[in-house]
């Protein structure tokens, strides 16, 4: 019987071995990655899973602002340098691959929007182009470029209003969406404006103007692109705030009132689309099925940017100062916090495609 | 002054406005006491209140938005500028919350 409990323990033995190098094979290949940018030239990887850092890219260019992974997770396309450049950045080999300088001769542009098509051979950037003369700078209007990623050709696609600061593309791709002081649609074949989204700018004066700041862009986990909004209601003279939510792959928007104003920079919807988090000098979880504000808590000092687990249950926030923390998304509780090793600023806080190596 | 009455509809007006600006001042000292020291009281003259006139809007500690004010140009007769005239300012301090001592003044060009 001995010799039978020992043959028994060691066949439990080998299988519980099994099951945890499955798991850890799993665990391995299945990896929940993030990126931001930081001062002075790095992109940080963050592995959600473990809460931690797994790699820091160097870029030629500073300060990385918008960050825009391709659909394969092998490449990241970022904008340094003061918004100049487009960098390439490979994530298999943790390095810059090529540097897009885009400005025709003569010009100077600053880049305030990125999107890239699923098969990723072609970028469309929203720039701002000033013409560098002898006597005086000429300022060009602004406008949307489609950019060939292998051969770095651009060709113009639309001139847009000025104000223009996020840039996506629908799922059929026959539509970019430019968010600036409205949300603008361009009809990729035709090259125009075909369609406004109003926010600044209401049609009916019984509406209040709706002002957003669309500079943190996170829809990875949710399809859903939500920006806090201000406004004062014409009628009652009542500050107003709430979420304009932009559904990236119809274009659909919809706006959730959630009542008195609290300063918000940016927000990130869950996998089921059913809460919001939004951050500034606090975090704050919003139900958006019931479009009311379900838990604040006070931050100890101002952050930009949040993004969420793929299961929904942790938020990470980070930007401006040099950590990311990680929060529990049903208690607001923090996990953890992840130092820095740069302050991030103004970047972009992205989840990367599961297919993306470690 | 509490014995002299507004006697026509302009005195009355003036009182309304004076009663509304007392109670609008009453208000930012209840901002005040609730919200954290942000960024418009230190070494920065021009981040005085937030777009709403309060200060809980505004961003705090300082040295945490110091960068977010410099990437995108946010208060560019406060803080340098990266996108046009500095872009190297931040070269020699990754985190200006950590580090904010090594970041150097900028004096105009020719001076």
């Amino acid at each position: 019987m001995a010799v039978m409990h020992k043959r028994l323990f060691l066949f439990f033995l080998c299988v519980l071995a099994s099951l945890g190098s499955r798991a850890n094979r799993a665990f391995a290949q299945d990896p929940e990655l993030y990126v931001l940018g930081v001062h002075p030239h790095g992109i940080v990887v963050f592995d959600g899973t473990r809460n931690e850092i797994v790699n820091v890219i160097q870029t030629r260019g500073r300060a990385p602002k918008e960050l825009v992974p391709s659909d394969d997770g092998k490449f990241l396309y970022i904008t340094s340098e003061g918004r100049a450049d487009l960098e390439v950045v490979n994530l298999q080999t943790h390095t810059v691959d090529r540097v897009l300088h885009l400005a025709p001769p003569g010009y100077r542009l600053t880049i305030f929007g990125v999107a890239l098509n699923h098969k990723g051979d072609r970028i469309y950037v929203h720039v701002k182009p000033v013409r560098e003369l002898i006597d005086r700078y000429q300022v060009d209007p602004p406008q949307v470029w489609s950019v060939d990623v292998a051969t770095g050709k651009t060709s113009k696609i639309a001139e847009v209003p000025q104000g223009v600061v996020a840039l996506v593309l629908t799922a059929d791709e026959h539509q970019l969406i430019a968010w600036g002081r409205d949300i603008y649609y361009i009809d990729i074949s035709q090259g125009r404006i075909t369609g406004t989204f109003p926010l600044m700018n209401p049609a009916n004066p019984k509406e209040g103007a709706l002002n957003t700041l669309a500079l943190f862009i996170q829809f990875e986990r949710s399809g859903i692109f939500s920006i806090p909004y201000y406004t004062k209601d014409p009628i009652t003279n009542k500050d107003l705030m709430g979420l304009v939510d932009l559904d990236v792959n119809s274009g659909k928007v919809e706006t959730v009132e959630l009542g008195d104003p609290i300063p918000l920079y940016s927000a990130v919807v869950s996998p089921d689309r059913k809460r919001a988090y939004a951050v500034m000098n606090q975090l704050v979880a919003v139900d958006l099925e019931h479009k009311r504000i379900l838990k604040t808590v006070d931050l100890e000092r101002t952050r930009y940017v949040a993004n969420i687990s793929r299961d929904g249950k942790r938020v990470f926030v980070s930007g401006a100062a040099p950590y990311i923390h990680v929060y529990d998304a049903d208690t607001l509780k923090l996990i953890k916090t992840v130092d820095l090793p740069g302050d991030p600023g103004v970047t972009g806080f992205r989840a990367l495609p599961p297919s993306a190596a470690r | 002054m509490n014995h002299v009455r507004a006697l026509n509809k302009k005195a009355q007006l003036l009182k309304e406005r004076a009663e509304q600006s007392k109670a609008a001042q009453d208000e930012d000292v209840v901002a005040l006491q609730g919200s954290p020291l942000g960024c418009s009281l230190i070494f920065d003259p021009g981040w005085e209140t937030d777009s709403s006139g309060n200060v809980t809007g505004l961003c705090q500690p300082v040295e945490a938005d110091l960068y977010g004010c410099y990437d995108d140009c946010w208060w560019p007769a406060q803080v340098p500028d990266q996108l046009t005239n500095h872009l190297n300012w931040s070269d020699s301090c990754a985190s200006a919350e950590r580090d904010w001592r090594k970041l150097d003044l900028i004096y105009p060009e020719g001076t």
